[in-house]
């Protein structure tokens, strides 16, 4: 694997499965390879019943392999491809980000945000694992930002993209293997607020394309009201963008709560669930994960403790499945997803079923995102 | 503690008229004893906002002595349905515009202090565009107590202070209003959605843990591995602090406990609600005996020892509810449902 960020997805694919079957030839068998390359099954940020906050992992085996204390609540994080590191972001308004080594299990290094700057919890990679792409808000402008942290070099921070916007959330690389895209939340936060929303009445969210090579934003598409949140999101191996809201209006209102975006036609829409079902999600949706060998996505509402599966090419509800405080979603399986509860449990979803399969109890309280060991690749 | 016992009587004796009339339901109950808390809180700041534009047409020390008792009135009844979460003042960020808190920076005293050196127009409106830390009652208390203000030429009935002052108690009498009016919008849909009564259990629960955990347990220095800090409390600048966890509390038995009643004696609970209700009660007593502040009593052993007897009971009133009441009704309480990003 080269550095060369402008690799395609295909040639990155392929080196992929130029160093399996390399591996493979040293005499491992596709299992032990598997589990010798993937020791971590996940990676998440987690509360005990104290309230003090940690990073944990759960290994393939599914036992718990680490908790590293952290002094701020952590988010979201992501893998590095092909590398050994996952970094964990503090959750909004936090400073702080921390690259855990996935082989050691330590905690390699923190990172600050920098003075006038804040975390929102969430950042990706470049396919060639050299860049790392974090959502942060210059605290003294409010003006939301992508800034670029060589992986390679110590996560030195190398520039800053302005989002032209305020309150940039979770951000992933379109198949592509260039263009960011960018889940814009509109809300105004800073650190001197706590968590406070500072601007609930004037929101602009937005779902905002960007070139990850010269920070130019090729595309924006807006939600169908201004106080629709646009938070969490995930993109299939053809280009779909299933994004998640959270509406800031008040508590009796139903708006849409997910978006669509097909890259292919640059196609924007709110797929329509049934008014019970939009109800049912009390407004908010924590996790998207979509799964990248079937056409199944599962969205996580944890103050309706539920989750929906839908079917993103036609946007249709494919299952309901209860389960309490659910929160961080991962794709698990040919067709079916990986969801956390802040009551301990993970579980496993299938489209083709309305119950949750228990896999796995444990003592702490999930926070809502789950972050891959290593990155999949479908 | 006097004027808080009068607002607090009068307010145990329209209401049990009200609960008699109309309450037949659980959230029924709720939705009348909330809304008449949150009408107190709307006459209170009318009331504050008049006292402080006749204080500042007429200023005198017995004017400005009723002015600070109209706003410990208005303050109280905000302490009162401070424990209300869900519904109106849920929208736009509303709560922090009555009580911006904790505020570790400071920027109460900042925001007024920009305002009072600038020559901008003062005006209610501008108030209400400006940050929610100008625009509460800390702010008004600040004006009214805080020594960078009262030891220095911008003591009241200064000019800017004084516009600024009338600004911020007009903002909030309008946000008050607001919120009653929104509240009553409410009914058809509160009584109707049954999740409000896990919604509005959940609510008095987390205003139990941020009295025990954070109001009291804070300024005295028993949060874990944590120094006494009593810039946490509520109106440490007026010497209120007690007063006002008092209001809270009082404002549960009013507006919490009925309800709450009732809701257990449909499930067959009523050894539970009884049990709470004395607890409660066996909490509130320990306000007869102590000052209107925190402060004081953290010079003393003896002031330090009846502060933590206090703190005992408002946590043993909050484990009733966290824990034997809250499994009775089987309210679930989420980790990232409640606080979620």
């Amino acid at each position: 694997m080269g550095t060369n960020p402008l690799l395609s997805r295909r040639q990155v694919l392929r080196a992929g499965f130029a160093g399996a079957t390399l591996l493979g030839l040293a005499g491992c068998s596709a299992r032990q390879l598997n589990s010798s390359s993937a020791p971590l099954q996940l990676l998440s940020a987690v509360d005990d019943d104290q309230g003090q906050h940690y990073i944990t992992a759960v290994s393939q085996s599914g036992e718990q392999a680490f908790m590293v204390p952290v002094s701020e609540r952590c988010h979201g994080g992501c893998p590095q491809p092909h590398g050994d590191h996952v970094v964990i972001f503090a959750r909004r308004p936090g400073r702080q980000m921390h690259v855990i080594n996935t082989r050691s299990g330590k905690l390699e290094r923190s990172i600050q945000a920098g003075e006038g700057f804040h975390y929102y919890g969430h950042g990706v990679y470049s396919p060639d694992a050299r860049y790392l792409y974090v959502t942060m808000n210059d605290y003294t402008t409010s003006e939301g930002l992508i800034r670029v942290y060589d992986a390679m070099n110590g996560y030195r921070a190398l520039t800053d993209y302005p989002l032209d916007g305020i309150g940039p959330h979770e951000l992933r690389l379109h198949p592509d293997g260039v263009t960011l895209v960018v889940a814009l939340g509109g809300i105004e936060t800073h650190p001197d607020y706590d968590r406070l929303k500072l601007n609930t009445a004037s929101m602009q969210p937005a779902l905002v394309l960007m070139d990850r090579q010269s920070g130019r934003i090729t595309q924006r598409f807006e939600p169908s009201h201004h106080q629709l949140s646009c938070r969490h999101l995930d993109v299939s191996p053809e280009g779909i963008v299933i994004a998640g809201y959270q509406y800031e209006g008040p508590e009796w209102d139903t708006p849409p709560l997910i978006a669509k975006l097909d890259t292919r036609d640059m196609q924007f829409s709110e797929p329509e669930l049934p008014l019970e079902e939009v109800m049912g999600l009390k407004n908010y949706t924590a996790s998207i994960a979509i799964s990248p060998t079937s056409p199944f996505t599962v969205i996580t509402a944890p103050r309706g403790g539920r989750a929906i599966i839908i079917n993103h090419h036609t946007g249709e509800l494919v299952q309901r499945v209860a389960v309490p405080d659910v929160a961080g979603a991962l794709p698990f399986g040919q067709h079916g997803f990986l969801v956390s509860s802040g009551t301990g449990g993970l579980f496993l979803l299938d489209a083709a079923s309305d119950q949750p399969q228990p896999h796995g109890s444990y003592a702490v309280h999930w926070d809502n995102h789950l972050t891959p060991g290593r990155l999949r690749q479908a | 503690m006097t004027l808080l016992h009068r607002i607090g009587c009068c307010t145990l004796l329209t209401l049990a008229c009200a609960s008699a009339a109309q309450a037949e339901t659980p959230r029924a109950a709720w939705h009348a004893q909330i809304g008449h808390g949150y009408s107190q809180l709307a006459d209170a700041t009318s009331e504050l906002e008049k006292t402080a534009g006749s204080y500042c047409e007429a200023p005198s020390p017995a004017n400005l002595q009723q002015l600070k008792e109209t706003w410990l009135a208005a303050f109280s009844a905000w302490q009162a349905v401070r424990f209300v979460g869900f519904g109106p003042i849920e929208e736009n960020t509303r709560a922090w515009k009555f009580q911006f808190w904790p505020d570790p920076k400071n920027l109460t005293a900042s925001k007024v202090d920009y305002w009072l050196n600038s020559d901008k127009s003062i005006t209610a409106e501008a108030v209400g565009k400006d940050s929610v830390a100008l625009q509460g009652f800390p702010a008004v208390e600040y004006l009214l107590y805080d020594e960078r203000i009262t030891a220095t030429d911008k003591a009241l009935p200064a000019e800017r202070s004084c516009a600024l002052m009338t600004a911020i108690s007009s903002n909030l009498d309008a946000n008050a209003d607001s919120l009653n009016a929104d509240w009553a919008a409410l009914e058809e849909r509160y009584l109707s959605v049954e999740d409000y009564d896990s919604g509005t259990l959940q609510s008095a629960m987390q205003s139990l843990e941020l009295i025990a955990d954070w109001r009291l347990a804070g300024p005295i220095g028993q949060r874990s591995n944590s120094k006494p800090n009593p810039y946490v409390a509520d109106a440490w600048r007026s010497g209120q602090s007690l007063n006002t966890l008092h209001a809270s509390l009082k404002g549960l038995s009013d507006y919490f406990v009925p309800g709450l009643n009732l809701l257990l004696a449909e499930t067959d609970q009523i050894a539970l609600a009884e049990q709470f209700s004395q607890q409660l009660n066996k909490t509130l007593a320990h306000f007869d005996q102590l000052p209107s502040d925190i402060a004081p009593l953290m010079e003393t052993e003896e002031g330090q020892k009846s502060l933590k007897a206090l703190l005992d009971d408002v946590n043993a009133t909050k484990a009733l509810l966290t824990g034997p009441i809250s499994g009775a009704l089987s309210v679930v309480r989420g980790f990232n449902s409640s606080d979620g990003d």
